[in-house]
């Protein structure tokens, strides 16, 4: 109960410090912005501007949601030890992987709420033009979710031990990878040599597959979409974000603080 | 070393590794001291010298290559060991977009304090480091002597029993630095123990009932104030005399004693206790007046040159 406790405290002081940084709502300002773009390009279409406002409203979010947990999330740890606010909070009764665990979820919080806030606009831009939020939109607003979770835990990973720099490379590489791990599966069916297939089945493996939770082809073109075709990237999402944040926590557990 | 004690640092060593060939970079040699529980330890270096590495060993925010350390008897690598502990960072710097208030809460939150505990405790706290009426205002328009007060008041949020403090008088100005004295003594006597460094000796002699010194990352001295401090360096006596001491003058260059003549005082600068037993026989015999005797004490400043000189040798 105490460290729940411990973990909530740093979540919140987290969430509020995110929040308040002005960085948040420019990027929203511009998400914003892209999606009244859509809106006016959609009104010079012929027909259907719904599918149009979907199409590049699901887009935007994403990559907005992406953009804010990649470039806050790389210096969320990085930014605490070279300022040395940590250093306080650190000579507190809290041990290094419940401050980790809290700033996730800190982060992630303020992370979910500004995409909450960009969906919300564009669900308001499809009710304007008559659309309205169907449950295929809000479905793959919600997987999107997850890959935005993701980026979330592989930034913070990188500044738990590199500099905003590397870490933004390493998360850009790896959301770039990821969103093509699907390629890998297919060369590796078609390789013939078993080391390489072992390799490649390896790297398959490590990758976050973002392919999993892009479901706004069919959200846009009203296509069915099983609830198994949700769940079960619900679950990996999961599973995904423990795994990198067990890896953080080991990474941060022994790190000297300049 | 005694298990009660506040602090145990038992032979704590580190190597950094610098650069590309990882070229080793010794910042601390088998430091090994005991703070008992209850008393002020002044920790004294230039700087540079591994004051605020020792710190970091001490509340495990960097793992010694050698030895260990320990809080109240619990080793400082376990969390559960700082929970008696508030620590105060040099130039302390904290969120910028929170207010000192949700701060000090913050601080309260992660000691596992309750909401009404950690209210009175905030406000009993910004009235002692003069921060009343500031509490609700964002720290990124604090000056630096506030986010020192701010950094005392949060390392006291918990009651702790030790208080470590690294250079805390370092951003203060004068009134600052004499209220953080009052604070200090106040503190001193509730019973609390209370480590820090610095490198400015007045305020070690002011508070401090023990004193370490450490020089290139090596404990060079250590010890009581009195030890190191008041221990006596010889006598200064004053003698009223005719006009021409001629004799005195005399006895005092055959003896190699120091002397200077001001009218018709001559101050003269005897080693031992000895030497003042003879020097006021010569004055007794030569009906000359003992205007004063002074006993000379050393100041923590020449302990300290003279234990850096010590260790070069």
């Amino acid at each position: 109960m105490e460290a729940i406790n411990r973990i909530n405290a740093v979540a919140v002081t987290t969430f509020r410090e995110t929040i308040r940084n002005k960085v948040l709502l420019h990027l929203f300002g511009f998400a914003a912005a892209m999606m009244a773009l859509g809106w006016v390009v959609s009104n010079w279409s012929l027909g259907e501007p719904g599918k149009i406002i979907s199409d590049i409203g699901l887009s935007v979010t994403t990559l907005a949601g992406v953009a804010i947990a990649l470039f806050s999330g790389i210096v969320l740890v990085w930014g605490e030890v070279e300022h040395r606010t940590i250093l306080p909070i650190l000579a507190k009764p809290l041990p290094r992987r419940e401050y980790v665990i809290g700033k996730f979820f800190g982060f992630a919080s303020a992370v979910s709420l500004v995409y909450a806030g960009m969906n919300l606009l564009l669900i308001l831009l499809l009710t304007v033009v008559g659309e309205g939020a169907s449950m295929k939109i809000l479905s793959a607003v919600y997987l999107s979710w997850w890959e935005v979770l993701i980026v979330t835990a592989l930034a913070l990973l990188f500044s738990s031990f590199s500099s905003p720099t590397l870490s933004a490379l390493f998360t850009i590489m790896l959301f770039i990878a990821g969103r093509f791990s699907n390629d890998i599966r297919l060369y590796v069916a078609d390789n013939p040599l078993a080391y390489s297939r072992w390799i490649l089945e390896s790297v398959y493996a490590i990758l976050p597959h973002f392919g999993a939770f892009n479901i706004r082809l069919e959200a846009v073109h009203n296509l069915p979409i099983s609830a198994e075709r949700i769940l079960v990237p619900s679950l990996y999402g999961a599973i995904y974000c423990i795994a990198i944040l067990t890896v953080a926590v080991l990474v941060f557990r022994k790190r000297d603080l300049a | 070393m005694s298990e009660t004690a506040a602090i145990i640092a038992d032979s704590i060593g580190k190597t950094y590794y610098l650069g590309v060939n990882r070229r080793p970079v010794e910042a601390l040699r088998h430091v090994s001291f005991e703070v008992k529980a209850g008393e002020v330890f002044a920790f004294l270096g230039l700087n540079g010298a591994g004051k605020t590495t020792t710190i970091k060993m001490l509340l495990d925010h960097a793992r010694p290559s050698t030895g260990r350390c320990f809080l109240f008897g619990v080793d400082s690598q376990i969390p559960h060991s700082r929970t008696k502990v508030g620590y105060m960072p040099d130039l302390p710097n904290f969120y910028r977009f929170l207010t000192a208030s949700e701060l000090l809460d913050y601080f309260g939150r992660l000691h596992g304090l309750h909401k009404s505990e950690r209210t009175t405790r905030s406000r009993r706290l910004f009235s002692l480091v003069g921060l009343e009426g500031r509490e609700n205002e964002p720290l990124n328009g604090f000056s630096r002597g506030m986010l020192q007060r701010v950094g005392l008041a949060q390392a006291l949020i918990g009651e702790p029993e030790l208080l470590i403090l690294d250079e805390p008088l370092g951003g203060l100005d004068p009134k600052g630095r004499y209220e953080f004295h009052a604070i200090i003594s106040s503190l001193k006597a509730e019973g609390r123990t209370i480590f820090f460094s610095s490198h400015i000796l007045d305020d070690a002699e002011k508070v401090a009932d023990r004193v370490g010194i450490i020089h290139k990352g090596t404990l060079v001295a250590s010890g009581s104030m009195a030890e190191l401090v008041m221990q006596e360096s010889g006598f200064e006596v004053e003698l009223r005399h005719p006009p021409e001491p001629t004799s005195l003058h005399n006895f005092c260059a055959s003896k190699g004693w120091s002397y200077t003549v001001s009218d018709s005082i001559t101050s003269i600068t005897v080693p031992h206790e000895e030497n003042l037993t003879e020097l006021m026989k010569f004055a007794l015999d030569s009906n000359l007046q003992i205007y004063a005797v002074t006993p000379q004490r050393k100041t923590l400043e020449m302990a300290f040159i003279s234990e850096l000189e010590k260790w070069k040798q």
